[in-house]
């Protein structure tokens, strides 16, 4: 790993008792998408907040291309280059999404004393147009927009201050086949050679990691346990080193096949919300986990 | 793949619903005119009562804009008003300061108050309308004692205006400043970095902490800007009533009701039309609807205010009908 993006060594950020990371050295190359796989609680969301801004490190530091990294809060990640879309951020729903992609750099689009509205406006198209991503209706409050639509807009925010080093916290799972494509083909497109970009990857979806990912780091308990190359690893292996154990077949439970009783808990039939949902029926039964 | 529309501006409300908005002020108002046997809206009663009656709600509703967006529900500023007026009178008349005091002392009043309850709320981590109420009782209490001891040396505890003093309530001045501060509220507002931060804070902290915008200081501007807006109200209605008197046990809620009503009524319509300038139209609709009840003979102080509590409740549902996230 010659061209060095991001480093850490030694990082800790301990909540009292808790260690959500525990000496982390970690050494991300130019152009990679590394995947951080770990259970719930394994410390990736704390390693990713570290990295952009929003936590301080208890101890330990972090590099940026060879110099010594500590971002004082986001804005100063995004002068570093370093943009986040996250797992649990989001858009001020009360906001246009114009605003939203520009929150806390609204100075930077100053005209005389007043912000241009139209300058953030026109920057925004531009952003959706160089990332070729899913356009958005940019109209209304971010409150109405889709779930989804809120997650493009997040990235879209992300990738407005040209970022060479992007961090993607669960964004996938909100995203619908279509866009998943959009965002696989945005990710191959910015750690291409011609945009020189990096990512770090948080996701639970594994075989999502082992197909984008060109290295993935486990961590378990707030550790590192391992960091490869993605080709090193199968799918097994990487949910035994996630767990701390044996695991073969399915990561998920595989003993809930319908193993449910027939009485009805909950019927619905041909429920229909104008605008929102149509002619949705089904059927819950006792002791049934259904997934909707 | 939906496109980008681009039919409308991104920060301005849909065009159409404004101009509902608009139209349906027009005939509400035009409505209560004819009812009146078009007596309201003769040109001496709306330069004389409803255009002057609509400028003390409307600007402290622009000041309780910034106050309020950060979430600090502040309920102190009608002692603030009677604290910062009365001091202004008091430097005007009797320490003979003229103008100069009255116009500079509401505003550094104003704005210390505002600095004491935002301090209370933050720092010693006190719900905002708990530290609003609870600086409000002291803001009065003060007020009184001062009152008290003017009475003793002065003869009298109610500072009036001398006439040569209130050109700044009189028509069209005082018209002339609301619309001139309008122009300032909206730009502050909508158009720089303060106003949107603090919609940003009042909209979700959360996001608005994770996206690098500092909480606190945002915080401090809006409500020294909000201190500002209501230093103007506290001058422009002790000019136009030529005196306020002092009261307590929370009596100077009573001040700021029409003022809430308009916020409230601004706030509701906000989906639709920009927060400063639906205050603008709640605020001359206000003075509407209760100068139309007057020259109707409803009695004030009771059913006035239960027909302006319901249209609140009516602005609000239409509010809600429009959004489709979660309720608050």
């Amino acid at each position: 790993m010659a061209d060095i993006v991001l480093k850490t060594e030694h990082l800790c950020k301990f909540f009292g008792a808790t260690k959500a990371n525990n000496d982390l050295n970690l050494e991300i190359p130019r152009g990679a998408v590394l995947g951080l796989a770990g259970e719930n609680g394994s410390g990736k969301s704390t390693l990713a907040s570290m990295i952009c801004g929003i936590q301080k490190p208890t101890s330990g530091k972090m590099y940026l291309n060879g110099q010594e990294y500590a971002p004082a809060n986001p804005v100063d990640a995004n002068n570093h280059k370093v943009a986040m879309v996250l797992q649990e951020l989001g858009v001020v729903g009360s906001l246009d999404p114009v605003t939203n992609m520009f929150l806390g750099r609204t100075g930077n689009f100053k005209s005389g004393p007043l912000v241009s509205l139209a300058g953030m406006k026109k920057e925004a198209e531009a952003t959706f147009e160089k990332w070729n991503l899913t356009k958005v209706s940019l109209n209304g409050v971010a409150g109405n927009m889709s779930i989804e639509n809120r997650k493009v807009l997040e990235l879209a925010r992300a990738l407005s201050i040209d970022p060479k080093f992007l961090i993607l916290d669960e964004i996938s799972q909100a995203l619908s086949h279509d866009n998943r494509k959009m965002l696989y083909k945005f990710i191959e497109h910015f750690t291409s050679e011609e945009v020189g970009g990096t990512i770090l990857m948080v996701t639970h979806d594994l075989e999502e990691m082992m197909e984008i990912c060109t290295h993935i780091s486990v961590l378990r308990d707030g550790q590192i346990i391992d960091t490869r190359p993605t080709s090193e690893y199968d799918m097994d292996e990487l949910k035994r080193l996630m767990i701390g154990r044996e695991v073969s077949g399915d990561y998920y439970r595989a003993d809930q096949e319908e193993n449910y009783q027939d009485d009805v808990v909950l019927k619905v039939e041909h429920l229909t919300v104008p605008g929102e949902l149509k002619d949705i029926s089904f059927e819950l039964h006792k002791g049934e986990i259904l997934g909707v | 793949m939906t496109k980008t529309a681009t039919k409308q501006g991104f920060t301005s409300k849909p065009l159409f619903k404004q101009l509902l908005l608009l139209v349906l002020l027009i005939v509400l108002i035009e409505i209560m005119n004819l009812i009146t046997g078009s007596n309201m809206l003769s040109m001496k009663n709306i330069t004389k009562n409803i255009l002057p009656q609509a400028v003390f709600p409307t600007v402290v509703a622009w000041g309780m804009m910034f106050i309020f967006g950060t979430g600090l529900v502040d309920l102190s500023i009608g002692a603030q008003v009677i604290l910062g007026a009365n001091i202004g009178a008091i430097l005007a008349m009797d320490a003979g300061l003229g103008y100069v005091g009255l116009i500079i002392a509401p505003f550094i009043v104003i704005v210390i108050c505002e600095l004491v309850v935002v301090f209370c709320s933050e720092i010693l981590k006190i719900p905002g309308w708990i530290a609003g109420l609870g600086s409000g009782l002291i803001f009065e209490a003060i007020m009184v004692m001062w009152t008290q001891a003017r009475s003793k040396t002065a003869g009298s505890a109610v500072i009036t205006l001398g006439d040569d003093l209130r050109v700044l309530g009189r028509w069209p001045v005082n018209v002339i400043i609301m619309v001139v501060i309008f122009v300032i509220v909206y730009l502050l507002y909508n158009r720089t970095s303060i106003g949107i931060n603090l919609k940003a804070i009042g909209g979700d902290p959360g996001v608005s902490s994770a996206v690098g915008i500092n909480r606190r200081k945002a915080l401090v501007i809006a409500a020294v800007i909000g201190a500002l807006i209501v230093g103007a109200s506290a001058i422009l209605n002790i000019s136009k009533a030529g005196s306020i008197s002092a009261s307590s046990g929370l009596a100077s809620l009573s001040t700021i009701f029409k003022a809430l009503a308009v916020t409230l009524i601004a706030n509701s319509l906000s989906a639709w039309v920009s927060e400063p300038v639906g205050a603008f139209g709640a605020g001359i609709f206000v003075s509407s609807l209760f100068n139309f009840l007057t020259i109707m003979g409803v009695q004030a102080g009771t059913l006035q205010e239960v027909i302006l509590g319901a249209v609140v409740i009516i602005c609000g549902v239409l509010a809600r009908l429009n959004y489709k996230g979660v309720a608050k």
